[in-house]
Protein backbone atom coordinates (compact mmCIF):
# COMPACT_ATOMS: atom_id res chain seq x y z
CA UNK A 1 0.00 0.00 0.00
CA UNK A 2 2.82 2.33 0.72
CA UNK A 3 3.75 2.22 -3.23
CA UNK A 4 0.21 3.59 -3.90
CA UNK A 5 0.24 6.40 -1.00
CA UNK A 6 3.65 7.11 -2.88
CA UNK A 7 2.43 7.06 -5.98
CA UNK A 8 -0.44 9.56 -5.11
CA UNK A 9 1.79 12.22 -3.54
CA UNK A 10 4.23 12.41 -6.60
CA UNK A 11 0.77 12.75 -8.95
CA UNK A 12 -0.31 15.31 -6.36
CA UNK A 13 2.84 17.08 -6.47
CA UNK A 14 3.43 16.86 -9.62
CA UNK A 15 -0.53 18.35 -10.62
CA UNK A 16 0.13 21.04 -8.01
CA UNK A 17 3.93 22.59 -9.64
CA UNK A 18 2.09 23.02 -13.00
CA UNK A 19 -1.03 24.36 -11.44
CA UNK A 20 1.22 26.94 -9.09
CA UNK A 21 3.71 27.62 -11.69
CA UNK A 22 3.01 31.52 -11.72
CA UNK A 23 1.74 33.03 -15.03
CA UNK A 24 3.14 35.20 -17.41
CA UNK A 25 0.80 38.58 -17.28
CA UNK A 26 1.20 38.86 -21.39
CA UNK A 27 -1.12 35.81 -21.83
CA UNK A 28 -4.94 34.84 -22.25
CA UNK A 29 -6.57 32.00 -21.06
CA UNK A 30 -8.25 29.34 -23.96
CA UNK A 31 -11.71 30.22 -24.97
CA UNK A 32 -11.89 32.83 -21.63
CA UNK A 33 -8.86 34.09 -23.08
CA UNK A 34 -10.56 37.41 -23.56
CA UNK A 35 -10.95 37.98 -19.58
CA UNK A 36 -13.67 35.85 -18.86
CA UNK A 37 -13.67 34.11 -15.61
CA UNK A 38 -16.36 31.97 -15.94
CA UNK A 39 -18.81 30.56 -18.39
CA UNK A 40 -21.98 31.86 -17.88
CA UNK A 41 -21.34 35.02 -20.32
CA UNK A 42 -21.51 32.29 -23.57
CA UNK A 43 -23.15 29.24 -22.62
CA UNK A 44 -26.52 29.15 -20.82
CA UNK A 45 -25.24 26.18 -18.72
CA UNK A 46 -23.57 27.89 -15.92
CA UNK A 47 -20.64 25.38 -15.89
CA UNK A 48 -20.03 25.47 -19.82
CA UNK A 49 -20.84 23.59 -22.62
CA UNK A 50 -23.64 22.91 -25.01
CA UNK A 51 -25.97 25.66 -25.77
CA UNK A 52 -24.92 29.47 -26.75
CA UNK A 53 -26.26 32.52 -25.99
CA UNK A 54 -26.57 34.91 -28.06
CA UNK A 55 -23.66 36.92 -27.35
CA UNK A 56 -21.36 33.22 -26.68
CA UNK A 57 -22.77 32.73 -30.61
CA UNK A 58 -21.48 36.03 -31.78
CA UNK A 59 -17.99 35.79 -30.03
CA UNK A 60 -17.46 32.02 -31.27
CA UNK A 61 -16.79 34.04 -35.31
CA UNK A 62 -15.12 37.05 -33.12
CA UNK A 63 -12.70 34.44 -31.05
CA UNK A 64 -12.72 31.13 -32.98
CA UNK A 65 -12.81 31.15 -36.33
CA UNK A 66 -9.75 31.62 -38.54
CA UNK A 67 -9.41 35.63 -39.69
CA UNK A 68 -8.63 36.03 -43.56
CA UNK A 69 -8.12 39.57 -43.32
CA UNK A 70 -7.05 42.84 -40.66
CA UNK A 71 -10.78 44.06 -40.73
CA UNK A 72 -12.80 44.04 -37.40
CA UNK A 73 -15.31 41.23 -37.33
CA UNK A 74 -18.54 42.45 -36.42
CA UNK A 75 -20.46 39.28 -35.36
CA UNK A 76 -23.91 41.05 -36.42
CA UNK A 77 -26.54 38.36 -37.99
CA UNK A 78 -24.47 35.58 -36.55
CA UNK A 79 -25.96 35.85 -33.10
CA UNK A 80 -29.17 34.96 -34.22
CA UNK A 81 -29.42 30.77 -34.84
CA UNK A 82 -26.46 31.68 -37.44
CA UNK A 83 -28.04 34.10 -39.10
CA UNK A 84 -31.20 32.14 -40.77
CA UNK A 85 -33.61 33.58 -37.90
CA UNK A 86 -33.37 36.52 -35.64
CA UNK A 87 -35.32 34.80 -32.76
CA UNK A 88 -37.52 36.86 -29.95
CA UNK A 89 -35.34 37.39 -27.15
CA UNK A 90 -36.92 34.78 -25.26
CA UNK A 91 -35.92 32.01 -27.51
CA UNK A 92 -32.87 30.23 -27.80
CA UNK A 93 -31.76 27.92 -30.03
CA UNK A 94 -28.73 25.81 -31.31
CA UNK A 95 -27.70 22.85 -32.96
CA UNK A 96 -25.10 20.25 -33.44
CA UNK A 97 -24.18 17.94 -36.37
CA UNK A 98 -20.73 15.39 -35.74
CA UNK A 99 -19.85 13.01 -37.51
CA UNK A 100 -16.27 11.56 -38.30
CA UNK A 101 -14.07 8.56 -39.58
CA UNK A 102 -12.43 6.47 -37.20
CA UNK A 103 -9.34 3.74 -38.23
CA UNK A 104 -8.62 1.52 -35.22
CA UNK A 105 -5.66 -0.45 -34.87
CA UNK A 106 -4.35 -2.85 -32.64
CA UNK A 107 -0.89 -4.39 -32.26
CA UNK A 108 -0.01 -7.77 -33.57
CA UNK A 109 0.82 -10.29 -30.42
CA UNK A 110 2.09 -13.19 -29.85
CA UNK A 111 -0.30 -15.34 -31.61
CA UNK A 112 -2.47 -12.56 -33.63
CA UNK A 113 -1.64 -10.39 -36.53
CA UNK A 114 -2.14 -6.32 -36.20
CA UNK A 115 -5.49 -5.43 -36.91
CA UNK A 116 -6.82 -2.20 -38.29
CA UNK A 117 -10.56 -0.94 -39.27
CA UNK A 118 -12.84 2.03 -40.25
CA UNK A 119 -16.05 3.06 -39.65
CA UNK A 120 -18.03 6.47 -40.68
CA UNK A 121 -18.98 7.23 -37.09
CA UNK A 122 -21.96 9.17 -35.78
CA UNK A 123 -21.18 11.43 -32.85
CA UNK A 124 -23.95 14.52 -31.89
CA UNK A 125 -26.71 14.93 -34.38
CA UNK A 126 -28.91 17.61 -32.04
CA UNK A 127 -30.96 21.02 -31.53
CA UNK A 128 -31.48 22.61 -28.16
CA UNK A 129 -34.02 25.12 -27.39
CA UNK A 130 -34.44 27.52 -23.84
CA UNK A 131 -37.23 29.49 -23.51
CA UNK A 132 -36.75 32.24 -20.64
CA UNK A 133 -39.99 33.15 -19.16
CA UNK A 134 -38.58 36.21 -16.47
CA UNK A 135 -36.43 33.91 -14.16
CA UNK A 136 -37.30 30.67 -15.15
CA UNK A 137 -35.69 29.02 -17.90
CA UNK A 138 -36.76 25.91 -20.06
CA UNK A 139 -34.05 24.26 -21.53
CA UNK A 140 -34.38 20.93 -23.59
CA UNK A 141 -32.32 18.85 -26.09
CA UNK A 142 -33.84 16.53 -28.80
CA UNK A 143 -31.44 14.56 -30.88
CA UNK A 144 -31.42 11.04 -32.99
CA UNK A 145 -28.69 8.28 -32.37
CA UNK A 146 -28.25 6.65 -35.80
CA UNK A 147 -27.90 3.01 -35.94
CA UNK A 148 -26.05 3.09 -32.64
CA UNK A 149 -25.34 -0.85 -32.24
CA UNK A 150 -24.78 -1.16 -28.66
CA UNK A 151 -21.75 0.48 -28.60
CA UNK A 152 -22.66 2.73 -25.55
CA UNK A 153 -21.61 5.90 -26.79
CA UNK A 154 -25.31 7.47 -26.56
CA UNK A 155 -27.07 4.58 -25.05
CA UNK A 156 -26.95 6.46 -21.57
CA UNK A 157 -29.51 9.73 -23.07
CA UNK A 158 -31.70 7.33 -25.38
CA UNK A 159 -35.28 8.43 -25.18
CA UNK A 160 -37.12 5.51 -27.18
CA UNK A 161 -36.10 1.86 -26.64
CA UNK A 162 -36.06 0.33 -30.18
CA UNK A 163 -35.05 -2.75 -30.03
CA UNK A 164 -34.37 -5.52 -33.14
CA UNK A 165 -36.67 -8.21 -32.52
CA UNK A 166 -34.13 -10.38 -34.11
CA UNK A 167 -31.29 -10.25 -31.19
CA UNK A 168 -32.38 -7.68 -29.08
CA UNK A 169 -29.60 -4.87 -29.62
CA UNK A 170 -30.59 -1.39 -29.89
CA UNK A 171 -29.18 -1.06 -33.44
CA UNK A 172 -32.03 1.51 -34.58
CA UNK A 173 -32.53 5.14 -34.71
CA UNK A 174 -33.05 6.33 -31.03
CA UNK A 175 -34.21 9.40 -29.70
CA UNK A 176 -31.52 10.74 -27.51
CA UNK A 177 -31.93 13.79 -24.77
CA UNK A 178 -29.16 14.73 -23.16
CA UNK A 179 -29.92 17.65 -21.67
CA UNK A 180 -33.83 18.21 -20.53
CA UNK A 181 -34.32 20.81 -17.49
CA UNK A 182 -35.71 23.66 -15.64
CA UNK A 183 -34.05 26.61 -14.09
CA UNK A 184 -34.31 29.87 -11.60
CA UNK A 185 -31.94 32.96 -11.49
CA UNK A 186 -32.11 33.77 -8.01
CA UNK A 187 -29.62 36.32 -8.47
CA UNK A 188 -27.33 37.16 -11.36
CA UNK A 189 -24.74 34.97 -9.65
CA UNK A 190 -26.81 32.03 -8.41
CA UNK A 191 -29.14 29.74 -10.35
CA UNK A 192 -30.97 26.29 -9.68
CA UNK A 193 -32.08 23.91 -11.95
CA UNK A 194 -33.42 20.64 -11.99
CA UNK A 195 -33.67 18.39 -14.50
CA UNK A 196 -31.64 16.09 -16.81
CA UNK A 197 -28.09 17.92 -16.56
CA UNK A 198 -24.27 17.39 -17.03
CA UNK A 199 -22.65 16.66 -14.04
CA UNK A 200 -20.56 19.39 -12.67
CA UNK A 201 -17.13 17.98 -12.28
CA UNK A 202 -13.73 18.42 -13.66
CA UNK A 203 -12.86 20.36 -16.78
CA UNK A 204 -15.66 19.97 -19.17
CA UNK A 205 -14.01 19.57 -22.46
CA UNK A 206 -15.20 17.50 -26.05
CA UNK A 207 -12.80 14.89 -25.24
CA UNK A 208 -15.81 12.24 -23.60
CA UNK A 209 -13.64 8.95 -24.57
CA UNK A 210 -10.71 10.86 -22.39
CA UNK A 211 -10.31 8.64 -19.34
CA UNK A 212 -11.02 11.70 -17.03
CA UNK A 213 -14.15 11.82 -18.32
CA UNK A 214 -15.50 7.92 -18.74
CA UNK A 215 -13.72 7.00 -16.04
CA UNK A 216 -15.45 9.13 -13.50
CA UNK A 217 -18.58 8.85 -15.85
CA UNK A 218 -18.71 12.73 -16.52
CA UNK A 219 -18.96 13.19 -20.01
CA UNK A 220 -21.39 15.74 -21.40
CA UNK A 221 -22.09 13.43 -24.20
CA UNK A 222 -24.29 11.39 -23.00
CA UNK A 223 -23.22 10.98 -18.76
CA UNK A 224 -25.75 13.63 -17.81
CA UNK A 225 -28.29 12.36 -14.76
CA UNK A 226 -31.50 13.84 -13.49
CA UNK A 227 -30.81 16.16 -10.74
CA UNK A 228 -31.32 19.14 -8.31
CA UNK A 229 -28.21 21.79 -8.95
CA UNK A 230 -27.12 25.16 -7.14
CA UNK A 231 -24.61 27.31 -9.22
CA UNK A 232 -22.95 30.24 -8.41
CA UNK A 233 -20.51 32.29 -10.21
CA UNK A 234 -18.71 35.75 -10.31
CA UNK A 235 -15.28 37.06 -11.48
CA UNK A 236 -13.04 35.43 -8.86
CA UNK A 237 -15.03 31.53 -8.45
CA UNK A 238 -17.58 29.30 -9.58
CA UNK A 239 -18.84 26.13 -8.70
CA UNK A 240 -21.91 24.30 -9.08
CA UNK A 241 -23.27 21.27 -6.86
CA UNK A 242 -25.70 18.91 -7.94
CA UNK A 243 -27.82 16.55 -5.61
CA UNK A 244 -27.75 13.53 -8.01
CA UNK A 245 -31.43 11.33 -8.07
CA UNK A 246 -30.46 9.03 -10.95
CA UNK A 247 -30.17 8.84 -14.72
CA UNK A 248 -34.20 7.80 -15.02
CA UNK A 249 -33.56 7.22 -18.46
CA UNK A 250 -32.05 4.03 -17.71
CA UNK A 251 -34.18 0.55 -15.83
CA UNK A 252 -34.13 -0.80 -13.52
CA UNK A 253 -33.86 1.60 -10.84
CA UNK A 254 -30.94 -0.54 -9.04
CA UNK A 255 -28.94 0.53 -12.37
CA UNK A 256 -29.24 4.42 -11.19
CA UNK A 257 -26.82 6.43 -8.99
CA UNK A 258 -27.74 8.57 -6.21
CA UNK A 259 -25.21 10.78 -4.46
CA UNK A 260 -23.77 14.26 -5.66
CA UNK A 261 -21.29 15.78 -7.58
CA UNK A 262 -19.54 19.47 -7.25
CA UNK A 263 -16.80 21.66 -8.56
CA UNK A 264 -15.14 24.92 -7.08
CA UNK A 265 -13.10 26.42 -8.99
CA UNK A 266 -10.91 29.97 -8.28
CA UNK A 267 -9.40 32.37 -10.54
CA UNK A 268 -5.74 32.74 -9.79
CA UNK A 269 -4.92 35.93 -11.29
CA UNK A 270 -6.42 36.96 -14.86
CA UNK A 271 -5.00 34.13 -16.38
CA UNK A 272 -5.34 30.88 -14.89
CA UNK A 273 -7.95 29.15 -12.98
CA UNK A 274 -7.46 26.13 -10.10
CA UNK A 275 -10.63 23.83 -9.22
CA UNK A 276 -11.64 20.73 -7.36
CA UNK A 277 -13.77 18.27 -8.14
CA UNK A 278 -16.30 15.44 -6.31
CA UNK A 279 -18.01 13.26 -6.69
CA UNK A 280 -20.14 10.48 -4.27
CA UNK A 281 -22.82 7.82 -5.55
CA UNK A 282 -24.50 4.82 -4.39
CA UNK A 283 -26.12 2.45 -6.32
CA UNK A 284 -27.65 -1.01 -5.55
CA UNK A 285 -26.48 -2.53 -9.21
CA UNK A 286 -23.45 -1.56 -10.55
CA UNK A 287 -23.10 -0.67 -14.58
CA UNK A 288 -19.60 -2.58 -13.88
CA UNK A 289 -21.54 -5.72 -14.37
CA UNK A 290 -20.85 -6.21 -10.57
CA UNK A 291 -24.44 -7.92 -9.19
CA UNK A 292 -23.39 -6.04 -6.10
CA UNK A 293 -24.42 -2.07 -4.48
CA UNK A 294 -21.25 0.25 -5.18
CA UNK A 295 -20.24 2.82 -3.60
CA UNK A 296 -18.33 4.96 -6.27
CA UNK A 297 -16.17 8.02 -5.48
CA UNK A 298 -14.04 10.22 -7.46
CA UNK A 299 -11.87 13.39 -5.88
CA UNK A 300 -9.82 15.38 -7.63
CA UNK A 301 -7.71 19.14 -8.88
CA UNK A 302 -8.10 20.52 -12.04
CA UNK A 303 -6.11 23.54 -13.87
CA UNK A 304 -6.53 26.01 -17.01
CA UNK A 305 -3.38 27.79 -17.02
CA UNK A 306 -2.01 29.88 -19.69
CA UNK A 307 1.66 29.93 -20.27
CA UNK A 308 1.77 32.13 -23.16
CA UNK A 309 -0.16 33.55 -25.14
CA UNK A 310 -1.08 31.10 -27.86
CA UNK A 311 -0.41 27.92 -25.11
CA UNK A 312 -2.75 27.20 -22.79
CA UNK A 313 -2.53 23.96 -20.62
CA UNK A 314 -5.58 21.94 -19.35
CA UNK A 315 -4.76 19.44 -16.32
CA UNK A 316 -6.75 17.26 -14.48
CA UNK A 317 -5.96 14.35 -12.00
CA UNK A 318 -8.74 12.25 -10.00
CA UNK A 319 -8.55 9.83 -7.47
CA UNK A 320 -11.29 6.83 -7.70
CA UNK A 321 -12.47 4.51 -5.28
CA UNK A 322 -15.09 1.93 -5.52
CA UNK A 323 -16.37 -0.07 -2.47
CA UNK A 324 -18.37 -2.93 -3.78
CA UNK A 325 -20.34 -4.75 -0.56
CA UNK A 326 -18.37 -6.96 1.46
CA UNK A 327 -14.82 -6.12 -0.84
CA UNK A 328 -12.37 -3.88 0.22
CA UNK A 329 -12.46 -0.17 -1.63
CA UNK A 330 -10.33 -0.86 -4.95
CA UNK A 331 -8.49 2.30 -5.59
CA UNK A 332 -7.43 3.58 -8.75
CA UNK A 333 -6.47 7.29 -10.67
CA UNK A 334 -6.74 9.08 -13.48
CA UNK A 335 -5.04 11.83 -15.24
CA UNK A 336 -5.16 14.56 -18.40
CA UNK A 337 -2.94 17.03 -19.70
CA UNK A 338 -3.83 19.19 -22.53
CA UNK A 339 -1.12 21.73 -24.13
CA UNK A 340 -3.21 23.25 -27.09
CA UNK A 341 -1.34 25.68 -29.00
CA UNK A 342 -2.75 28.21 -31.34
CA UNK A 343 -0.42 29.44 -33.78
CA UNK A 344 -2.94 31.38 -35.95
CA UNK A 345 -6.08 32.22 -34.85
CA UNK A 346 -8.32 29.26 -35.22
CA UNK A 347 -6.26 26.93 -36.06
CA UNK A 348 -4.84 24.51 -32.79
CA UNK A 349 -2.42 22.22 -32.08
CA UNK A 350 -3.48 19.72 -29.27
CA UNK A 351 -0.52 17.66 -27.45
CA UNK A 352 -2.46 15.19 -24.76
CA UNK A 353 -1.20 12.85 -22.25
CA UNK A 354 -3.58 10.57 -19.91
CA UNK A 355 -3.41 7.72 -17.37
CA UNK A 356 -5.73 5.35 -16.48
CA UNK A 357 -5.74 3.02 -13.58
CA UNK A 358 -9.26 1.57 -13.24
CA UNK A 359 -9.64 1.28 -9.81
CA UNK A 360 -12.18 -1.53 -10.03
CA UNK A 361 -10.48 -5.30 -9.57
CA UNK A 362 -8.12 -6.31 -6.89
CA UNK A 363 -4.89 -3.51 -7.53
CA UNK A 364 -2.45 -6.02 -7.65
CA UNK A 365 -4.15 -7.41 -10.79
CA UNK A 366 -4.07 -4.15 -12.39
CA UNK A 367 -2.25 -1.61 -14.22
CA UNK A 368 -1.76 1.89 -15.14
CA UNK A 369 -2.15 2.68 -18.53
CA UNK A 370 -1.36 5.31 -21.03
CA UNK A 371 -2.60 7.56 -23.71
CA UNK A 372 -0.87 10.25 -26.22
CA UNK A 373 -2.95 11.77 -28.03
CA UNK A 374 -2.09 14.78 -31.48
CA UNK A 375 -4.18 16.97 -32.85
CA UNK A 376 -5.09 19.35 -35.60
CA UNK A 377 -8.19 21.57 -35.33
CA UNK A 378 -8.86 23.73 -37.67
CA UNK A 379 -11.98 26.42 -37.19
CA UNK A 380 -12.02 27.79 -40.98
CA UNK A 381 -15.60 29.62 -41.00
CA UNK A 382 -17.88 30.72 -38.20
CA UNK A 383 -20.04 27.69 -37.04
CA UNK A 384 -17.83 24.93 -38.40
CA UNK A 385 -14.63 23.05 -37.62
CA UNK A 386 -12.89 19.94 -38.55
CA UNK A 387 -10.21 17.99 -36.62
CA UNK A 388 -7.91 15.48 -37.41
CA UNK A 389 -6.32 12.88 -33.90
CA UNK A 390 -3.69 10.35 -33.89
CA UNK A 391 -4.51 8.33 -30.83
CA UNK A 392 -1.42 5.78 -29.15
CA UNK A 393 -2.95 3.84 -26.01
CA UNK A 394 -0.74 1.54 -24.32
CA UNK A 395 0.42 0.00 -21.14
CA UNK A 396 3.18 -2.14 -19.47
CA UNK A 397 4.18 -5.57 -19.65
CA UNK A 398 2.48 -7.33 -22.40
CA UNK A 399 -0.06 -4.87 -22.90
CA UNK A 400 -1.77 -4.53 -26.77
CA UNK A 401 -1.24 -1.00 -27.81
CA UNK A 402 -4.24 0.73 -29.85
CA UNK A 403 -3.55 3.51 -32.47
CA UNK A 404 -6.31 5.07 -33.47
CA UNK A 405 -7.41 7.86 -36.27
CA UNK A 406 -10.02 10.18 -35.89
CA UNK A 407 -11.10 12.94 -38.23
CA UNK A 408 -14.81 14.74 -37.38
CA UNK A 409 -16.39 17.68 -38.92
CA UNK A 410 -18.25 19.67 -36.96
CA UNK A 411 -21.13 22.14 -37.60
CA UNK A 412 -22.78 24.27 -34.95
CA UNK A 413 -25.51 26.94 -35.10
CA UNK B 1 -9.87 38.34 -50.70
CA UNK B 2 -13.31 37.88 -49.15
CA UNK B 3 -13.77 38.80 -45.51
CA UNK B 4 -14.64 36.14 -43.28
CA UNK B 5 -17.93 38.70 -42.60
CA UNK B 6 -18.75 37.70 -45.80
CA UNK B 7 -19.34 34.49 -45.53
CA UNK B 8 -23.74 34.45 -45.31
CA UNK B 9 -25.27 31.41 -43.87
CA UNK B 10 -25.88 29.58 -46.83
CA UNK B 11 -22.25 29.29 -46.92
CA UNK B 12 -22.36 26.77 -44.32
CA UNK B 13 -25.16 24.94 -46.39
CA UNK B 14 -22.43 23.18 -48.10
CA UNK B 15 -20.62 21.46 -45.32
CA UNK B 16 -23.80 20.95 -44.09
CA UNK B 17 -24.93 18.91 -46.53
CA UNK B 18 -21.80 17.28 -46.55
CA UNK B 19 -22.34 16.37 -43.22
CA UNK B 20 -25.96 15.12 -44.26
CA UNK B 21 -24.51 12.92 -46.65
CA UNK B 22 -22.24 11.37 -44.26
CA UNK B 23 -25.20 10.80 -42.01
CA UNK B 24 -26.55 8.29 -43.79
CA UNK B 25 -23.51 5.72 -43.78
CA UNK B 26 -22.40 6.90 -40.10
CA UNK B 27 -22.28 3.36 -37.85
CA UNK B 28 -21.69 2.77 -34.44
CA UNK B 29 -18.93 4.47 -32.55
CA UNK B 30 -18.02 1.20 -30.52
CA UNK B 31 -14.66 0.19 -30.46
CA UNK B 32 -15.41 -3.23 -30.54
CA UNK B 33 -18.97 -3.36 -31.74
CA UNK B 34 -19.57 -5.81 -33.23
CA UNK B 35 -18.78 -8.63 -30.36
CA UNK B 36 -22.18 -8.58 -28.56
CA UNK B 37 -23.92 -9.11 -31.56
CA UNK B 38 -21.60 -12.11 -32.61
CA UNK B 39 -22.36 -13.08 -29.15
CA UNK B 40 -25.89 -13.22 -29.54
CA UNK B 41 -26.06 -14.97 -32.92
CA UNK B 42 -23.34 -18.08 -31.44
CA UNK B 43 -25.39 -18.80 -28.00
CA UNK B 44 -28.81 -17.49 -29.44
CA UNK B 45 -28.89 -15.25 -26.14
CA UNK B 46 -29.98 -11.49 -25.59
CA UNK B 47 -26.90 -9.26 -26.80
CA UNK B 48 -24.59 -8.45 -24.02
CA UNK B 49 -23.28 -5.18 -22.37
CA UNK B 50 -20.17 -3.43 -22.68
CA UNK B 51 -19.10 -3.96 -19.50
CA UNK B 52 -19.02 -8.17 -20.07
CA UNK B 53 -15.34 -6.99 -21.22
CA UNK B 54 -15.01 -3.37 -20.37
CA UNK B 55 -15.17 -1.81 -16.53
CA UNK B 56 -17.01 1.04 -17.56
CA UNK B 57 -20.32 1.06 -18.96
CA UNK B 58 -19.92 2.85 -21.82
CA UNK B 59 -16.95 0.84 -22.92
CA UNK B 60 -13.78 2.56 -24.49
CA UNK B 61 -10.00 1.36 -25.06
CA UNK B 62 -8.26 0.45 -22.25
CA UNK B 63 -11.19 -0.53 -19.71
CA UNK B 64 -11.48 -4.10 -21.20
CA UNK B 65 -10.25 -5.65 -17.92
CA UNK B 66 -13.25 -7.70 -16.70
CA UNK B 67 -11.99 -11.44 -15.33
CA UNK B 68 -13.70 -12.97 -18.58
CA UNK B 69 -11.95 -9.91 -20.91
CA UNK B 70 -8.29 -10.70 -19.47
CA UNK B 71 -9.44 -14.89 -20.38
CA UNK B 72 -10.37 -13.68 -23.56
CA UNK B 73 -7.31 -11.79 -24.42
CA UNK B 74 -5.00 -14.47 -23.51
CA UNK B 75 -7.05 -16.35 -26.02
CA UNK B 76 -6.11 -14.19 -28.64
CA UNK B 77 -8.98 -11.27 -28.87
CA UNK B 78 -8.05 -8.40 -29.93
CA UNK B 79 -10.39 -5.18 -29.39
CA UNK B 80 -11.02 -4.29 -33.21
CA UNK B 81 -14.02 -5.63 -34.10
CA UNK B 82 -12.09 -9.15 -35.12
CA UNK B 83 -15.03 -11.47 -34.76
CA UNK B 84 -12.84 -14.22 -36.45
CA UNK B 85 -10.70 -14.03 -33.37
CA UNK B 86 -13.72 -13.56 -30.85
CA UNK B 87 -15.10 -17.00 -32.38
CA UNK B 88 -11.81 -18.71 -32.21
CA UNK B 89 -10.91 -17.24 -28.73
CA UNK B 90 -15.09 -18.52 -27.63
CA UNK B 91 -13.96 -22.12 -28.80
CA UNK B 92 -10.57 -21.98 -27.08
CA UNK B 93 -12.00 -20.85 -24.12
CA UNK B 94 -11.82 -23.58 -21.37
CA UNK B 95 -11.36 -21.14 -18.48
CA UNK B 96 -13.85 -20.52 -15.35
CA UNK B 97 -13.11 -16.44 -14.87
CA UNK B 98 -14.88 -15.95 -11.68
CA UNK B 99 -14.44 -19.34 -10.58
CA UNK B 100 -17.77 -20.17 -9.63
CA UNK B 101 -17.27 -23.93 -11.08
CA UNK B 102 -19.40 -23.00 -14.14
CA UNK B 103 -16.94 -22.36 -17.29
CA UNK B 104 -17.11 -18.98 -18.82
CA UNK B 105 -18.71 -20.41 -22.27
CA UNK B 106 -21.56 -21.98 -20.59
CA UNK B 107 -22.84 -19.23 -18.81
CA UNK B 108 -22.68 -17.18 -21.49
CA UNK B 109 -24.89 -19.67 -23.36
CA UNK B 110 -27.30 -19.94 -20.12
CA UNK B 111 -27.23 -16.17 -20.01
CA UNK B 112 -25.20 -15.95 -17.08
CA UNK B 113 -22.00 -13.02 -16.63
CA UNK B 114 -18.86 -15.15 -16.20
CA UNK B 115 -17.61 -12.32 -14.37
CA UNK B 116 -19.31 -12.74 -11.61
CA UNK B 117 -20.84 -15.99 -9.69
CA UNK B 118 -24.19 -16.37 -8.97
CA UNK B 119 -27.60 -15.66 -11.00
CA UNK B 120 -27.43 -13.14 -13.38
CA UNK B 121 -28.84 -9.55 -12.71
CA UNK B 122 -31.47 -8.07 -15.30
CA UNK B 123 -29.13 -6.32 -18.09
CA UNK B 124 -29.76 -2.31 -17.67
CA UNK B 125 -32.46 -0.73 -20.38
CA UNK B 126 -31.86 2.06 -21.97
CA UNK B 127 -34.88 4.66 -23.23
CA UNK B 128 -38.03 4.99 -21.85
CA UNK B 129 -40.97 4.06 -24.60
CA UNK B 130 -40.71 0.62 -25.65
CA UNK B 131 -40.51 -0.32 -29.22
CA UNK B 132 -39.73 -3.53 -31.27
CA UNK B 133 -38.90 -3.22 -35.16
CA UNK B 134 -37.66 -5.73 -37.32
CA UNK B 135 -34.50 -5.92 -38.67
CA UNK B 136 -35.93 -4.97 -42.27
CA UNK B 137 -37.91 -2.47 -41.38
CA UNK B 138 -35.57 -0.28 -39.66
CA UNK B 139 -33.12 -0.31 -42.15
CA UNK B 140 -35.70 1.01 -44.53
CA UNK B 141 -37.37 3.57 -42.14
CA UNK B 142 -34.49 5.10 -40.24
CA UNK B 143 -32.91 6.74 -43.93
CA UNK B 144 -35.79 7.90 -44.34
CA UNK B 145 -37.00 9.76 -41.39
CA UNK B 146 -33.26 11.34 -40.93
CA UNK B 147 -34.00 12.29 -44.87
CA UNK B 148 -37.17 14.35 -43.95
CA UNK B 149 -35.85 15.58 -41.00
CA UNK B 150 -32.22 17.20 -42.79
CA UNK B 151 -34.96 18.51 -46.04
CA UNK B 152 -36.92 20.24 -43.54
CA UNK B 153 -34.20 21.64 -41.92
CA UNK B 154 -32.74 23.22 -44.81
CA UNK B 155 -35.96 23.76 -46.40
CA UNK B 156 -37.09 26.03 -43.25
CA UNK B 157 -33.30 28.21 -43.54
CA UNK B 158 -33.76 28.46 -46.89
CA UNK B 159 -37.57 30.06 -46.21
CA UNK B 160 -36.29 32.20 -43.66
CA UNK B 161 -33.10 33.18 -45.24
CA UNK B 162 -35.53 34.68 -48.42
CA UNK B 163 -38.08 36.29 -46.27
CA UNK B 164 -35.74 38.48 -44.81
Amino acid sequence: MSNVVRTLVTLVASFLAVALWPGRADAYPWMIRHEYNNCIACHVDPSGGGLLTPYGRGQSQVLLSTKYSNEEVNPGKFIFFAGFAELPNSVNLGAWFRTGYISRGADATATTPATRQGDLVAMRYDFQGQFTLDKVKFNISLGISPRNEASGQAQGAYVTRRLNAQNGLQREVQLVSREHWVGYDVSDAIMLRAGRINLPFGLRNFEHNAWVRSSTRTDYNTQQQHGITASYGDEHVRGEIMAILGNYQIAPDGYRERGYSGYVEFAVGQYQAVGFSSLMTYAKIDQTGKNVPIFRQAHGPYTRYTIAKPVVLLAEVDLLANSFQDQATRVGWTGFGQFDIEPVQGVHILATGEFLRNGVNEFSTERTNFGLWGGLWWFPIPHLDVRFDAIRRFGPNNYQGTTTYLAQLHVYL
Amino acid sequence: MRSITDLSPPSLLAPAALAAALLFTSGSASASGGYPTTIASKYGVGAPACTLCHTNPSGGAGTAEQPFAVTMKKYGLTGNSATAALEQALEDNTDDSDSDGTPDVDELQNGGDPNSGGAAVDPAKYGCVEQSNSIAGARSSSPRLASLAVAGLVAGFLFLRRRR
